[in-house]
């Protein structure tokens, strides 16, 4: 399992655009990953659960990768992180 | 033909009165590519916007302009109203409903003012989607003008 934290950037937060393409990257991973914040956590592969996160600007998320492809995905994921969110 | 059998289709109402559009056609990648889930959209021409199923209002964005809906049967659905309105920050919608509310298909769920968009050249496609599709085939679209609440926007068959 590998984990790592981000802070979100973007003014609007984690919303539908940037969660689509995060969600593509997950489903088309071999890994499950976890979105947390404040102690609630969310499938990142489900917009329903991202988006009840309600992560805003400014606000810092745990991300946790775990399967077969969790070190590449963990890079993917911080590469997309901090060009979109 | 609608017993309780595999093929039963299930119907998605238009949220809104306006023309009924593609999924690819959406003027935002995310929905034209259909990374947040298959269905299709409506081009609203007012602002009243009504669930497009029964369920369970699952969450509202604090935006406003976002609302999950769990059906009575778990399946999710999406309806996200205006392109790029995330950055309204809430202005210029009134929502009627509440985290937790159980809604029935056409019930009125908010408001959006329409001239607070065009203003901000933010387009008003409106899509309404199944987030998990590989759980659903999309059977038929609605085509034309549609009534808001009551014509029918796509159905469902689950795989």
């Amino acid at each position: 399992m590998i984990q790592f934290s981000y802070t979100v950037k973007d003014g609007a937060g984690i919303h539908a655009r940037p969660a689509g393409a995060l969600i593509k990257l997950v489903r088309d991973s071999k890994s499950r990953v976890t979105v947390k914040k404040d102690g609630k956590e969310a499938d990142a592969a489900k917009i329903f659960t991202l988006m009840a996160l309600g992560v805003k600007c400014g606000d810092t998320v745990i991300v946790e990768i775990e399967g077969e492809d969790e070190e590449m995905m963990a890079a993917n994921l911080k590469t997309y992180m901090q060009e979109n969110l | 033909m609608f017993g309780k059998r595999k093929d039963k289709e299930f119907e998605v109402l238009s949220p809104m009165n306006g023309r009924a559009i593609r999924l690819e056609t959406v003027q935002d990648e995310a929905f034209a590519e259909k990374m947040l889930g298959d269905g299709a959209a409506v081009v609203p021409e007012n602002g009243m916007i009504f669930s497009p199923v029964s369920g369970v209002v699952a969450d509202i964005t604090d935006t406003k302009h976002a609302f999950c809906i769990t059906t009575h049967d778990g399946v999710d659905i999406l309806l996200h109203v205006g392109i790029n309105t995330v950055n309204l920050k809430g202005e210029g919608f009134c929502v009627l409903v509440k985290s937790g509310d159980t809604v029935a298909a056409g019930d009125k769920l908010a408001e959006v003012n329409l001239d607070l968009l065009t203003k901000h050249g933010m387009p008003f496609d409106t899509p309404v989607l199944l987030t998990e599709p590989e759980h659903f085939e999309i059977t038929r679209f609605g085509t034309g003008n549609l009534r808001g609440g009551s014509d029918v926007l796509f159905t469902y068959k689950k795989r």
